[in-house]
């Protein structure tokens, strides 16, 4: 049975439809890739599922439940969610915004369990360094892994990853990417968003396309990310090639072009 | 990046020494805060020494038996200090206070109790107290009614089909704050010389009048504010990340952030309404709490309370002792507090605001 049904779905911001009518579903422990052009709908995408926005129709359920029928603590125990930017407004400690994670289980205020989560959340992904730094003065990098902690500590069946990546170096994207695919294993239904094909095919379990609010395609990240995809997405730009075991998607010019 | 190790070091000995510490500060801030407003009872223009302030003290302990307390020494510490010294602390503490929550809900560093409104709802409030005293029974009621009026019509402006952007809140709170100093300006105009004196000398604030009335009221309104705060102090820890934020992390901002700006602006105005518009205090104390304790609202809460409470004490008791005639508290805390903020921006800034 998939943990996270999405059915028929349409949302528009006023204009013509930014979703029209979007039908999936997630199984529990897997990689999702959600992918698909600028301006497709994923980040709306993740708007509905986490209640910030209301659907025009079609429904959202987790494990059953309409998901517009919680409230937000609720929705908090369900869904944890890392922005695709995050503007910080005041100098938190490292500690203090992962600890953030869980301040919707705690009451007035962190227990030594809460702590010690936060530390393991921040220990895994080798952070725990920066523990009383204020997060204002890392680097993109360091804040986005900050946040990454702090989505672990909330420990949420499902996780929803707005671009993960895209402030970390190429090492750094990958190594995320591994712990993605570790968290999967562990049981976490992760629904990532990113915008480099190659990612995907590496370590996703099933890509989302998405193009101009429809659904492209859904399945295995091999089938659903042919070439006959690039092409509809990309016009003839891309080929998808192989470099060992490894699909590699790249330039159909070649390297150079001048 | 190091995968899968697990916390073998027990690291949280460090965080637990921490929290002590920060417990042992806050303690010896309070208790230099209550020695500190004993020194205050002892200033003034009439001197006492602290046996006279140990003797009053002893005289309303139930079952006193030593000699009898001067008249004179009951009615100057008992019935006008003490109550005057309660007040200003409990006024600093709630200005503190609301610009702590006021900047958490509007994430903007720059918001400060009267940002909605507050004062110049309140100072029209009182002088059309002060121009038509027949019209309204007291300056005071007046000036409160009109600093929530002018709270809520600033909320009314910026809502929008059921939601409040902070932004909009700000402009609006901007907007409305212009047309009521231009109606006290009108009043201003319009009122007789002893009146236009009267509406001034309000309007720069000051404890003047106080007495145990305003005390009994403010003071209990001042800890019931802070601890309502220290309570849900994750709560605005999480809602200054945004609303987007703190929705998903359990927090529904269409609550908390009515909640919070509700219960600051009651108890700011109710203050007001008391003291008249003091300056300063309500931006100064949460930015020097933020700079000495944190951002953790659990700290900057009680931090930014107690350093409200000691800086209003110090300015009122400056006010009332520096000269022989009162200078209005307005003037010193302006005076004192830039300094201050400066030196701590100067000092403490780069870490806090880079």
């Amino acid at each position: 049975m998939d943990i996270l049904s999405i059915d028929n779905l349409k949302f528009s911001y006023g204009k013509p439809g930014v979703l029209g009518g979007i039908s999936f579903g997630l199984e529990a422990g897997k990689l999702y890739g959600l992918f698909g052009p600028n301006g497709a709908g994923k980040t709306t995408l993740f708007r509905l599922c986490l209640g910030i926005l209301k659907p025009h129709s079609g429904n959202v359920f987790y494990k059953g439940t309409d998901v517009t029928r919680l409230n937000a603590p609720a929705l908090a125990r369900i869904f944890s969610w890392l922005p695709q930017d995050h503007k910080p407004p005041f100098p938190f400690t490292v500690r203090e915004l992962v600890l953030m994670g869980m301040a919707g289980s705690f009451g007035y205020g962190p227990k030594v369990e809460h702590e010690l989560k936060a530390l393991a959340a921040m220990e895994r992904l080798g952070i725990s360094g920066l523990a009383e730094r204020p997060y204002t003065k890392l680097s993109g990098g360091q804040r986005q892994l900050a946040l990454i902690a702090r989505a672990m500590a909330q420990d949420t069946p499902l996780l929803f990853f707005d671009e993960p990546g895209a402030a970390l170096d190429y090492k750094n994207q990958v190594q995320l990417w591994q712990i993605l695919k570790e968290l999967s294993r562990e049981g976490k239904t992760i629904l990532a968003c990113a915008h480099d094909p190659n990612q995907l095919l590496w370590y996703c379990d099933e890509a989302i396309i998405l193009k101009e609010g429809k659904l492209e395609a859904k399945g295995p990240v091999n089938k659903a990310l042919s070439q006959e995809m690039l092409d509809k997405l990309y016009g003839k730009s891309f080929r998808l090639g192989h470099a060992g075991a490894c699909p590699v998607v790249c330039p159909a010019s070649g390297p150079v072009s001048l | 990046m190091t995968f899968r190790t697990a916390p073998e070091k027990p690291v949280n000995v460090n965080y637990l020494n921490k929290k002590l510490k920060r417990l042992v500060l806050f303690a010896a801030l309070g208790i230099l805060l209550v020695l500190a407003a004993l020194f205050a009872s002892m200033l003034g223009t009439y001197k006492t020494g602290p046996k006279e302030i140990i003797r009053l003290f002893g005289s309303k302990l139930p079952f006193y038996s030593g000699p009898e307390v001067p008249r004179l020494h009951d009615v100057i510490i008992w019935k006008l200090r003490i109550p005057r010294i309660l007040l200003s602390m409990a006024a600093g503490s709630i200005f503190a206070l609301s610009g702590t929550a006021y900047q958490a809900c509007f994430r903007n560093p720059l918001a400060e109790p009267y940002i909605l409104g507050v004062s110049a709802g309140a100072a029209f409030g009182a002088a059309l107290g002060i121009v038509y005293p027949a019209l309204f029974v007291s300056v005071r009621l007046s000036a409160f009614a009109f600093a929530l009026l002018a709270v809520l019509l600033s909320w009314s402006l910026a809502s929008t089909r059921g939601s409040t952007p902070g932004a909009a809140l700000v402009i609006a709170g901007v907007v409305v704050s212009s047309v009521f100093s231009a109606l006290v300006s009108s009043l201003k105009y319009i009122a007789p010389d002893a009146q236009l004196r009267e509406i001034t000398f309000w309007m720069m604030g000051g404890f003047y009048y106080a007495g145990w009335q305003d005390a009994a009221l403010l003071f209990p309104l001042a800890l019931l504010l802070g601890i309502v705060f220290s309570f849900f102090a994750w709560k605005m820890n999480i809602l200054s990340m945004g609303d987007e934020e703190a929705r998903s992390l359990g927090v529904d901002p269409r609550f908390y952030r009515p909640f919070f700006i509700g219960a600051a602006t009651f108890a700011s105005a109710f203050t007001v309404s008391s003291s008249g518009i003091i300056p300063w205090v309500g931006l100064m104390a949460p930015h020097a709490a933020r700079m000495l304790f944190g951002s953790d609202n659990s700290q900057l809460v009680p931090g930014s309370a107690l350093l409200g409470a000691a800086f209003m004490l110090l300015c009122d008791t400056l006010a009332r002792s520096l000269t022989g005639s009162e200078i209005p508290i307005g003037i010193v805390t302006s005076i004192l507090g830039a300094p201050f903020l400066i030196y701590l921006l100067r000092s403490r800034g780069r870490a806090a605001y880079q």
